[in-house]
């Protein structure tokens, strides 16, 4: 049996370790003996016969809002109604039920399985068929309200994509984006490849030299420029200026490189998890302990005036596309699955770049794996992603274009199914090694989604004309101009803004009517809130452990207590328990005569008890103040 | 004897008479140095004093606990309350603050006419514009001055103080993030153990409140921008939101208290 590790991607921000130990294929293959079967999946992949991807009259498009709060679908409907109205006058041009909405009643159900989803709406398995369910689907919410275990099934045998964003500015932002990017965008044919290669790291070297230098010379086109960069250009400061400089910024990006993961309840974790670590971290033994900003690109480092319009771009990386609340490789070992997050969320880095004018992202939830795009001792295996690549720079859409990965995903499902069966029943004949590159590839493959309307692709130049990015419109949220009986935000599109000017200036010329008085308490109280927002953030970066301490004394009035060591002088220190954020615990326990004081012990305990539950109520509040004050 | 609950803070003592109707404040009896920090500052210490009857006392810190559970459930009937008036003033048509139109609680007119204030609008809602603005300034300094004291005592740490008729039972250094330094009387018996407990319980709630407080301002004063329709409208409308919770917070507490002091039954 080898002993050869396996190595897989992600990187810890907090403790700058890998997210997941390398371990043997015997350990993992032991992971995937308790796993249930997958259920075999079609074979094809793909509309009915006769249809084309690309006509959206005849695949249909179709929207699914979730069941719950009526009055958010409809403000979530109108914030993205140009997208709507945009798809309505293209799907619905010869058949007005190929345009679908599932709202209401027709919504997704909390709990719902995509079975169970489809069968109410009288669709069983096999290819779409726009007469009873449009190809093309848009899942808009969070996936804690629609589990993105519905959309990786869904997007089996439809094309699908997700949107969730904070705010319906933001939805409206995008709602915009994509019909000013098909109407009037029209994109130079060039694409780049950003391919990290992390010193002593095995996981970058692999992508580096089995995935990005392979597939960009595979995907060479005599209409296309395709810029590959080494991996020492491959730095933070470079995807800054590719994404923030028009005149760098490519229609098609393909990155490769670890994805930041930090602990459960991170102060970074929603802000930062899924962002691109980038060649300027020096590797394991490079540098040790919390990973800095400075190494890794996130939504932070995208300038609120970057234009990105009509860009596709995907992500090899972990959590670059987004993270569920449960961890997915637990349960088989020890019948738990505990939570990486509090809650499943989307990786703020794509959301960020759909607002700033990119029609779609794809790439991983949780974590990635090698297996992707190397197969045992096959070695490189590279026609999903080639197959993709080459059907958007066709022009296809691209829900439709990631199909290669939904039918890869099916495939290896009926082949970790023969084997675990094979295990159960010979098992003297289970290849473990077999079993456990089965299995990684099989998580591996079904976690790929779009986030972005499916429906969306390249929006080319042709001809000799020149190429046109068109200025994004800002969206203002502004008071309702009439009463309606509908949620009633309606939004002001600002004067276009070119790329380059600077954010409008509240406190400087623009003339509002505000008074001067009334502006210095503006400019006070921003202040504030920034100094309290850092100081939160400061705060919780430092909780890197909880340490509860009892301590005992005849005479309380003569003890005196020390603030900056934190312990108090002239008492005796009975008991001690200090919890890291990884779990490691460390207790010291009091003694009376040679035995465990079990009284002091067990109030002791009981501090502990109140002290844990205490955080993480202190946490929960804090994170949601943090949200707040940064919604100001 | 009566219980007293007592939180020692020099700035909150200037700020407020009390914390949820539950900590008296008062002024710290000195100031403590830091080693690590540059300046001298105060460490607040939440310190009560209680019947020696372990029985009565459990009791007297329940009933603190129970107003402080009440103080979260105001918090949650201001946010809607915030909701409804948002509602209720953009379905007038446009967005007016014409309080003549609408028949409001004393704390919504009052909210109206801040934000009218703040608009500089022609529409006055109550008494003269200097009136107003006079009032409006006042909250904003108000606000200031709480929320720099609230973001200085999330570094710093609180002491809790359990006293038994002015025994000191229990002594805990506590840090924001609940790390805890305990310190007990070596000869206290286990249900004065259990009263300190209570008593952390107590003032650990009664932070998270104020934090919960300070969340549910800044929430407001998002909500409360749609009607004012300006840039950076939600950092003016801070001090309003704030205004509000707390005088929905003063209602509720004042509510409670005639139900408790209603004769029960016939």
């Amino acid at each position: 049996m080898s002993d050869e590790k396996l190595y897989f991607n992600g990187i810890n921000g907090a403790s700058g370790d890998y997210e997941t130990p390398p371990m043997t294929a015997h350990e993992l293959a032991q992971v995937a003996l308790g796993g249930k079967k997958e259920s075999q999946g079609p074979d094809h992949y793909a509309p009915v016969y006769g249809v084309d991807k690309k006509d959206l009259s005849q695949t249909g498009w179709g929207v699914i809002f979730a069941q719950g709060d009526d009055k958010q679908t409809e403000a979530l409907k109108e914030a993205l109604q140009p997208l709507l109205d945009h798809r309505r006058s293209q799907a619905a041009k010869t058949n007005e039920t190929f345009y679908r909405e599932f709202t209401g009643p027709q919504a997704y159900k909390p709990g719902e399985t995509k079975n169970a989803f489809l069968k109410r709406h009288k669709v069983g398995p096999g290819p779409a068929d726009p007469k009873k369910m449009p190809y093309y689907l848009l899942v808009v919410g969070d996936p804690e309200t629609v589990p993105y275990m519905f959309q990786y099934q869904l997007d089996v045998q439809y094309a699908v994509g997700r949107l969730h964003f904070e705010t319906p500015e933001e939805y409206h932002q995008y709602a915009q984006n994509v019909v000013l990017a098909e109407q009037k965008a029209a994109l130079a044919r060039r694409a780049t490849f950003f391919g990290v290669s992390n010193p002593d790291d095995r996981a970058t070297q692999l992508s580096a030299e089995k995935l990005i230098k392979p597939l960009s010379a595979s995907v060479a086109n005599p209409n296309w420029t395709i810029n590959t960069l080494t991996p020492e250009e491959c730095k933070k400061a470079r995807l800054a200026s590719l994404l923030n400089n028009a005149a760098e910024t490519p229609s098609l990006l393909f990155t490769a490189s670890h994805g930041m993961g930090f602990p459960n309840g991170d102060s970074r974790q929603f802000k930062h998890q899924g962002a691109l670590l980038c060649q300027d971290w020096p590797g394991p033994k490079g540098h040790k302990g919390r990973i800095p900003e400075d190494f890794y690109f996130s939504a932070d480092d995208i300038n609120s005036s970057t234009n990105l319009l009509g860009m596709l771009a995907f992500f090899f990386a972990c959590y670059g596309c987004g993270t569920p609340k449960l961890d997915d490789y637990s349960l088989q070992q020890t019948g738990e699955r505990p939570e990486i997050a509090p809650h499943a969320f989307l990786a703020n880095l794509p959301r960020k770049m759909l607002t700033q004018g990119a029609l779609a992202v794809v790439g991983h939830v949780e974590r990635a794996w090698g297996t992707s795009f190397v197969w045992d001792t096959a070695g490189p295996q590279l026609a999903a992603f080639e197959s993709t690549l080459k059907e958007l720079m066709d022009g296809l859409p691209i829900g439709s274009a990631t199909e290669y990965f939904n039918s890869r995903y099916s495939e290896i499902s009926t082949m970790v199914s023969e084997l675990i069966e094979t295990g159960q029943t010979y098992p003297d004949q289970l290849n473990e090694q077999e079993l456990a590159g089965m299995w990684t590839a099989n998580n591996d493959s079904r976690s790929y989604v779009v986030i972005g309307d499916p429906a969306v692709r390249l929006p080319f130049v042709e001809g000799g004309a020149a190429p046109q990015r068109p200025s994004l419109e800002a969206v203002v949220a502004s008071a309702p101009k009439a009463a309606s009986s509908v949620s009633s935000a309606s939004f002001v599109v600002a004067p276009s803004v070119a790329p380059a000017e600077a954010p409008v200036d509240v406190t400087g010329d623009v003339n509002y009517g505000l008074s001067d008085s009334v502006k210095q308490v503006q400019a006070n109280v921003q202040d504030l809130v920034n100094k309290l927002t850092e100081t939160l953030k400061q705060v919780m970066d430092d909780v890197t452990s909880l340490e509860v301490r009892t301590y005992v004394s005849d005479d309380l009035t003569g003890v005196k207590y020390d603030y900056t060591a934190r312990e108090f002088n002239g008492a005796k220190l009975r008991a001690m328990t200090r919890i890291s954020l990884d779990g490691d615990t460390l207790n010291c326990v009091p003694d009376r005569g040679g035995r465990v004081d079990t009284d002091l012990w067990q109030i002791h305990l009981s501090m502990v008890q109140q002290a844990q539950a205490s955080r993480a109520e202190m946490l929960k509040t804090a994170m949601s103040l943090l949200g707040s004050l940064k919604a100001l | 004897m009566s219980p007293t609950f007592q939180l020692f803070d020099s700035d909150m003592a200037q700020l407020t008479p009390d914390v949820f109707g539950v900590w008296e404040t008062a002024p710290s009896e000195g100031a403590i140095s830091f080693a690590a920090l540059e300046e001298a500052e105060e460490v607040p210490v939440w310190s009560v004093n209680l019947s020696s009857d372990a029985f009565l006392a459990a009791h007297e810190l329940d009933a603190c606990l129970a107003q402080v559970a009440t103080s979260r459930k105001a918090l949650t009937i201001a946010e809607s309350r915030i909701d409804k008036l948002v509602a209720q003033t953009r379905s007038q048509g446009e967005v007016s603050f014409s309080v003549s139109a609408m028949d409001l609680p004393p704390a919504e007119s009052d909210l109206l006419a801040a934000l009218d204030q703040i608009k500089g609008g022609d529409t006055v809602s109550f008494g003269l514009l200097d009136e107003g603005q006079a009032a409006l300034g006042e909250a904003q300094e108000k606000f200031q001055r709480v929320m720099e004291r609230v973001a200085q005592a999330l570094i710093y740490y609180a002491l809790v103080e359990t006293r038994l008729e002015s025994r000191l039972v229990g002594k805990t250094g506590l840090t924001w993030a609940a790390d805890a330094q305990t310190l007990w009387a070596s000869d206290a018996p286990p249900e004065y153990l259990a009263l300190h407990r209570r008593t952390l319980a107590l003032t650990i709630a009664s932070r998270n409140a104020l934090m919960r407080t300070f969340m549910l301002t800044a929430q407001g004063a998002v909500k409360l921008s749609a009607l004012l329709a300006t840039p950076g409208g939600a950092i003016l409308a801070l001090p309003v939101a704030w205004k509000f919770i707390n005088q929905v917070m003063a209602e509720v507490g004042h509510y409670l208290e005639l139900r408790q002091t209603q004769p029960q039954g016939v």
